[in-house]
């Protein structure tokens, strides 16, 4: 019988007759390496796209967010462990082919289709069908991911994506082993080709209680981000809330949120939010030169909007991102 | 003597019925069995693999 090697992601599972990938979602049928969840997903939303999330992307618009079952990490603390961790044929899934979605996304008035929730990596040839049918009827195209994947298929998704959202985990190779079952390397090279693709790119490092909230965490993260990204690249640091196998720690205080966004901001990074506390300033989008109050946000809500064209309304500065 | 034979028979037999009734409240119902695989087999049918874009076969 013929082995398999799958070329997608870092891991490069090697897979006799009938096994199953890491990601759990890919399987050597017959000699030949098959994606299982092919227009099957198992969660489909209508979500704003300040949900996913993004702040400099069409701010105020909705998403056609969908995602199949599988991921090829193993995160501690996944929020969507229900459907990441599991198989695709033990997930409620729906029936909807790429036509299907793009018809949804269009009935539901979204600008945009977000593979999210799960791994958009481990249903490739999903979204890249559903992506080319997208840009057809002028809906974009992005990817909710942790960027653990390979560089060929990421310059092919880099063809047929217009923002891509990474979660930038941690900044040690430790975290990324013990926490999230990953390597850290490739998902760095992943975050600079996003970039240098001209892709609309945000991060978000979800701040975990005594894994990853040090004074020293937040700076390498930052030092890194501005040398290898520059100061534009908007970053999201994100309250934890204890669940899956991380129960027993206590959310994220604010303070530590807020000692995250200082030291980004001192870095230069001039875009720095606060996640998951809805009514906290650090949801807002400020000026970096005039520093008035140019995006005003409360929850996933766009209550104030002072951007004209993609400039400041009061200083003219522009702001990186897509506004129209 | 013989009464204490009887006694033991009557224990005997209560143990054996209650142990005959303890098997037979667990053991499960054909149909809910047969529903759970029938439910598996349309779940696994379901799915519509298609062949994957990134990957070599290594021959053995």
């Amino acid at each position: 019988m013929k082995k398999v090697k799958c070329l997608l992601c870092p891991r490069g599972c090697e897979l006799k007759e009938l096994e199953r990938g890491n990601c759990r979602s890919r399987m050597n049928i017959r000699g030949k390496l098959q994606t299982l969840a092919y227009g099957k997903p198992c969660a489909v939303h209508v979500d704003p796209i300040e949900k996913k999330p993004f702040y400099h992307f069409l701010p105020g618009s909705l998403s056609f967010s969908l995602a199949t079952a599988g991921c090829n990490l193993h995160c501690l603390y996944c929020q969507n462990w229900e459907i990441s961790q599991s198989n695709p044929e033990n997930t409620v899934n729906m029936d909807m082919p790429p036509e299907q979605a793009i018809l949804e996304a269009i009935g539901n008035k979204c600008r945009t289709i977000a593979c999210t929730y799960s791994e958009p990596v481990t249903f490739f040839e999903y979204a890249a069908d559903i992506a080319d049918i997208a840009h057809k009827n002028n809906i974009l195209n992005v990817w909710v991911t942790a960027g653990y994947i390979n560089q060929k298929p990421l310059e092919e998704a880099c063809g047929f994506l217009d923002a891509v959202k990474v979660d930038f985990k941690g900044i040690t190779e430790d975290f990324y082993q013990n926490v999230t079952r990953a390597s850290i390397g490739p998902v760095m090279n992943a975050i600079k080709l996003i970039k240098e693709k001209g892709i609309w790119l945000e991060l978000v490092n979800l701040v975990v209680p005594t894994y990853n909230d040090t004074e020293k965490d937040f700076s390498k993260m930052c030092d890194w981000i501005v040398e290898n990204l520059g100061p534009d690249v908007p970053v999201h640091f994100s309250k934890f809330w204890p669940t899956y196998q991380l129960k027993n720690l206590p959310p994220t205080p604010e303070d530590t949120l807020i000692l995250a966004r200082n030291i980004a901001m001192s870095k230069g990074i001039n875009y720095v939010y606060i996640g998951n506390v809805p009514e906290h300033e650090g949801n807002n989008t400020y000026c970096p030169v005039c520093k008035k109050l140019i995006i005003e946000r409360l929850g996933y809500t766009v209550t104030q909007n002072n951007i004209t064209g993609s400039s400041c309304k009061f200083c003219s500065a522009k702001i990186p991102g897509r506004w129209d | 003597m013989v009464k204490k034979i009887i006694y033991n028979a009557v224990i005997i037999i209560v143990l054996v019925m209650i142990g005959l009734a303890i098997l037979k409240a667990n053991k499960p119902r054909e149909d809910v069995l047969k529903t759970s695989l029938n439910n598996i087999e349309e779940k696994t049918s379901d799915l519509t693999p298609k062949e994957a874009k990134y990957y070599r076969v290594i021959e053995e």
